[in-house]
């Protein structure tokens, strides 16, 4: 096993041993999921929507406190490490690498975040009365564990940011939203304007978001639901690539610039 | 007079310290304004534009409880700080200090909801052609004013649960979901319509709509004038918790009441 593996694996294993179980998860994990379904299943059934409808808003429901939780990772972490724990420094100077630390932690708070997911279906078929017919199990089983790392990836290029620039912090609430929008939990992207298409696109949370959607889909169609699945399951994991390797590059500069000003603490 | 408001003013510099222009941007404007957008898209998938106008009302209006839930953070912000114990031995009227930390979350929630109903014509085209706006501008004061009182209950009890930030959170999501801000409340399940009821802003939400489709301010008094009773309510248990929790802090010489 590699250094970097160690590190990634380590990482993963202490956040989650470390945050599963804090409070916050009652609000990442429990309320806000329920809350944003609950809301968006009561509107859906004011405005008699279709079943299709009802499980968008769920399961993107899930994965918007998923997102919630990353992004908060995302920004909040080096925070602790440098002005609560005060271990930045000691991170700094480990051999191992720094992104794969921050992956770690990245990746087991988006693994943690699939009771958000649970949570919401849940609220969604405690509302409905009757599940919403998942037509493709395993397409689910696949789908699920991809739309996690595909948020992980998309949080990953936040942290070097915020290593550079801690004022960012200040605006992870605005960070939330247009992840929601963009990537299309809650509603299709096409009620969007179009210039904002090519914006979805370059998520791979939009296209796990998309690939989930397929398991609702009745079987029978001249295309299967694998057929259909499979194209964005590829683009979500093309991506996911592109969003580590241009998060490493990024990663790399910001940790070079800190070695040369020899500034780690001060904001 | 003017000693009241160069005190409140004082206190929420020295407590908000962190709130930079930019910072004030990113909570107060941009993130509502996101979440307006999100909800008035998810209304506008959900069906018609009814729908729409319901929800970004809601969003519009709801953003002077967000404000008004901040006061909560003021006896918090003082216990994290270390300058409790210095402000509960000065001679000061403690009522009236109370009082002075809710006074700037009421600008910054009527700025807040002024900014929303721009950006609501803006966005979503909603129309305030048959708008009655002293009406609106009652509902919108009641509603800040409840939730102020809240918030400073909250804050009160903060002295005693220290994570406190949860409660907030969850009684945020609360009003999201139970006061008709983007659901009617007539579309609950029968329990939570119960909560919504003791919850601040539910009437004068429902003020500030009718007012918006013409309501005059004799039709829509009685709804606020229930809700200023529930604020002052509000208001007296916070400071009687406030007080006792005080006197118990004084018994047991510590601030630390977990």
């Amino acid at each position: 096993m590699t250094l970097t593996t160690r590190a990634f694996g380590g990482a993963l294993v202490m956040h989650m041993r470390l945050y599963m179980f804090r409070q916050s998860r009652i609000i990442t994990g429990l309320a806000m999921p329920v809350v944003i379904a609950a809301i968006a299943v009561l509107v859906l059934r004011h405005d008699a929507a279709s079943p299709e409808k009802y499980f968008r808003v769920m399961i993107g429901s899930g994965m918007a406190g998923m997102w919630g939780a990353v992004l908060g990772t995302a920004m909040l972490t080096l925070r602790r490490e440098r002005e609560w724990y005060g271990t930045l420094p000691l991170l700094i100077a480990t051999p191992a690498r720094l992104e794969a630390i921050f992956g770690g932690y990245l990746l087991a708070e988006a693994l943690a975040g699939f009771l958000a997911v649970v949570m919401s279906l849940s609220a969604g078929v405690l509302l409905l009365g009757s599940p919403v017919q998942v037509t493709s199990p395993a397409t689910l089983l696949v789908s699920l564990p991809l739309a996690a790392l595909a948020i992980a990836a998309v949080a990953l290029p936040i942290m070097p940011l915020v290593l550079q620039a801690p004022l960012l912090t200040r605006w992870i609430n605005g960070m939330d939203y247009p992840v929601w929008i963009l990537a299309g939990f809650l509603f299709p992207i096409s009620i969007l304007p179009g210039w904002t298409t090519p914006l979805s696109y370059a998520l791979p949370a939009y296209w796990a978001s998309e690939a989930l959607q397929q398991v609702t889909v009745p079987p029978g169609g001249a295309v299967g639901t694998w057929e259909r699945a499979a194209p964005l399951w590829l683009a979500t994991a093309v991506l996911c690539a592109v969003y580590v390797c241009g998060a490493l590059l990024v990663q790399r500069l910001v940790v070079r610039r800190l070695h040369r000003t020899g500034i780690l603490i001060a904001e | 007079m003017l000693a009241f408001f160069e005190n409140a003013t004082i206190s929420f510099r020295a407590l908000y310290r962190w709130l930079t222009p930019s910072s004030y941007l990113a909570t107060r404007i941009i993130t509502p304004i996101e979440e307006m957008l999100v909800f008035g898209l998810l209304a506008a998938y959900a069906g018609g534009a009814t729908t729409v106008r319901y929800m970004v009302i809601g969003n519009c209006v709801v953003q002077v409880c967000l404000g008004g839930l901040a006061a909560a953070n003021t006896v918090a912000e003082e216990r994290g700080l270390g300058t409790l114990p210095l402000l509960l031995a000065s001679p000061v009227n403690r009522f009236v200090n109370y009082l002075q930390r809710g006074t700037w979350h009421i600008v910054d929630s009527i700025v807040s909801v002024t900014v929303a109903f721009v950006m609501a014509a803006t966005l979503f085209s909603i129309d305030y052609g048959r708008t009655d706006w002293l009406s609106v501008s009652a509902a919108i004061f009641v509603a800040t004013l409840s939730s102020v009182c809240l918030g400073l209950l909250l804050g009160s009890l903060a002295l005693a649960y220290a994570d406190f930030f949860l409660v907030l959170n969850l009684l945020w999501m609360l009003i999201l979901l139970a006061t008709g801000v983007n659901v009617p409340v007539s579309a609950l399940p029968g329990w939570l319509q119960a909560v919504s009821h003791w919850l601040p802003f539910t009437r004068s939400l429902q003020a500030a709509r009718d007012a918006i489709e013409g309501a005059p301010l004799s039709s829509v008094a009685g709804p606020l004038l229930a809700e200023l009773l529930l604020a002052v309510a509000y208001l007296v248990v916070g400071y009687v918790v406030l007080r006792e929790l005080e006197r118990l802090a004084k018994y047991r010489g510590t601030f630390e009441l977990t």
